[in-house]
């Protein structure tokens, strides 16, 4: 299953992807990929896209051998659609169906810098969803460390205390709040964007490994709860505290 | 032919098998999310999405199973396009365009309204066209004149409340839980109906719309009053009060559409259709009118799939169909 073919959809920000895929990262390639960067929803072009590579592609949905999608984190809306698409068709087709964090996509997309990564999207409400990862060994993917995290911006900067290459969308909004710390490169997030292909690449990986695929109850990283949660929890502790 | 249909408008995720040759219904599967909305007094749109995408596959293939039809006998998808919470809709709408994408199926978007208008189509006794529907729910409360099964048009509707959601808000009042409707109409059984008089909203001698925010408000203020004074409330007393103010409404004006209509046939839905005080006076104000009444079994008045399967498989014969890149919408042009 080293050359898998995988149909793989990213729909964590405003920027929809889907990809056919070849193999792992190391050893694959991209057989087609649309990535749309307009603010459309993408319920208004995710299932014409898919519909558009497999034509291109002259590929049948019995040649695929995994469908592969994005959770997260990011845009919740947006998650919900690509996972509805991706379990239809997985559903449809009979095809085993992975999950790939978001973060792991992007950071595949850096090439090896000899130094830890942070790779970070917006989460709105001025935060950050970030991670980081352990530089790539040769012949590797670069390797996450730790929990995803939900902060913001400033409280993730002082996470950091050795040289540090920062990537992904999360720096089109708050590139200046990481400006002041020396040990952070930053890399221009028009480079670094959700990719279908890296989730294809990292779905293939998981279908190799023999990972189990359980497509019934999978549900989208969503890292913050919703803001009902937050809130009947925020009163809970209000009351609790005034008692 | 066999149509799989997917219902996800608001806080219920739901599929049907329908036998549209034979207009049977072969399961119809409910996963309801209460108990996730009741801490919270009311549905919470993003908790309802996130129940939605995990309830979604195993809701499908329980009515897929309980049906006893794979999916290769399915030859058409029927899927609420809209009105409700976008984020949810989105769920199930997209998940039904991509088995239909996949499988080379006709797909059709259904507006949730054509499913409550028409769901009494779904008992064997069934209404003629033309006739007039009443859809009643927490969302809606709306008068149809139905010419067929595609064709409808909005006589009236509600200028700011459903009765639905005026049932809710008296149960938040009342600390009687959420949902409250159900639980309002319980209690309403041990009241009086006619120990509080609460206002009607009729506005204007003519008009077919309703209005139930000034009865919500009027239930407020009396209960208000006692509270202060330290008075007990005679919650079955107020409870039955109040639903005869909605109920009185819901029939006269109901009954006054099919005179205008010169319609002889009145049908409900909607899940406040199973209300059993609505169910007994419309049927008296019918019989002294000589008009039937069409009510669909509980299971059809509220949200559910067979609905949904019944109208896309009208509208499919009609010829509509859904593109692949079609967006779910929150407002219905029908209401």
């Amino acid at each position: 299953m080293a050359d898998s073919l995988i149909l793989a959809i990213e729909t964590s920000t405003g920027c929809g992807s889907v990809a056919l895929t070849r193999g792992t990262l190391q050893q694959g390639r991209v057989l087609a990929e649309y990535t749309h960067r307009p603010d459309l929803s993408h319920s208004r072009r995710l299932l014409g896209s898919v519909r558009e590579i497999m034509t291109a592609s002259r590929l049948g949905w019995d040649q695929l051998d995994a469908v592969a999608v994005s959770l997260g984190p990011g845009s919740f809306t947006g998650l919900r659609i690509g996972m509805a698409a991706a379990k239809g068709i997985a559903m449809a087709a009979g095809l085993p169906l992975f999950g790939v964090t978001s973060l792991d996509g992007l950071a595949c997309q850096c090439p090896p810098a000899g130094c830890q990564l942070c790779v970070l999207l917006d989460a709105r409400k001025e935060q950050v969803y970030g991670a980081f990862y352990d530089a790539a060994a040769p012949g590797g993917n670069p390797q996450r460390r730790g929990e995803i995290l939900g902060c913001t911006p400033e409280e993730l900067s002082r996470l950091i205390s050795e040289p540090t290459l920062m990537v992904g969308p999360g720096l089109e909004v708050y590139q200046e709040s990481f400006a002041a710390n020396p040990l952070i490169t930053l890399v221009s997030p028009a480079l670094i964007q959700p990719r279908a292909a890296m989730i294809g690449f990292l779905g293939a990986e998981l279908l190799a490994a023999g990972t189990e695929s359980t497509p019934a109850g999978l549900a989208p990283l969503y890292v913050r709860a919703s803001e009902a949660e937050i809130n009947l929890a925020k009163k809970k502790a209000a009351d609790a505290a005034s008692r | 032919m066999l149509i799989l249909a997917i219902e996800s408008s608001c806080d219920d995720t739901a599929a049907a098998v329908f036998d549209g040759k034979e207009e049977t219904v072969l399961a119809n599967v409910v996963s309801s999310q209460n108990e996730i909305h009741a801490r919270f007094g009311g549905i919470v749109p993003e908790l309802a999405s996130r129940c939605h995408i995990e309830m979604i596959w195993p809701v499908v293939r329980e009515a897929l199973d309980q049906a006893g039809v794979s999916l290769d006998e399915v030859q058409l998808i029927s899927a609420t396009q809209g009105p409700g919470l976008v984020g949810s809709l989105l769920v199930g709408f997209t998940f039904a365009k991509s088995l239909a994408m996949v499988r080379g199926l006709p797909c059709v978007g259904v507006d949730h309204m054509a499913g409550h208008i028409l769901s009494s189509m779904l008992e064997q006794e069934r209404p003629e066209y033309p006739y007039t529907a009443l859809t009643v729910s927490g969302g809606n409360t709306s008068l149809f004149s139905v010419a067929s099964a595609v064709e409808y048009s909005r006589m009236g509707r509600t200028r700011d409340d459903a009765a639905g959601e005026a049932f809710d808000k008296v149960a938040k009042l009342l600390e009687l839980g959420y949902p409250g409707g159900p639980v309002v109409s319980r209690l309403a059984e041990d009241g009086d109906p006619k120990a509080i008089t609460f206002p009607r909203a009729w506005l204007g001698k003519d008009s077919l719309d309703f209005s139930f925010s000034g009865l919500k408000t009027a239930v407020m203020n009396y209960v208000h009053k006692l509270r202060q004074k330290g008075e007990p409330l005679k919650i079955a007393d107020i409870c039955a009060s109040f639903q005869e103010a909605v109920v009185e409404v819901l029939v006269t004006k109901t009954v006054n559409a099919a005179r205008a209509n010169s319609h002889t046939r009145i049908a409900l839905g909607g899940g406040v259709a199973s209300n059993q005080r609505l169910r007994t006076l419309m049927q008296q104000a019918c019989d002294r009118e000589g008009l039937s009444l069409f009510v669909p079994r509980p299971a059809y008045c509220t949200d559910n799939g067979a609905m949904i399967a019944l109208a896309g498989w009208y509208h499919y014969q009609a010829g509509r169909r859904v593109e692949w890149d079609d967006d779910a919408y929150s407002r219905s042009p029908l209401n």
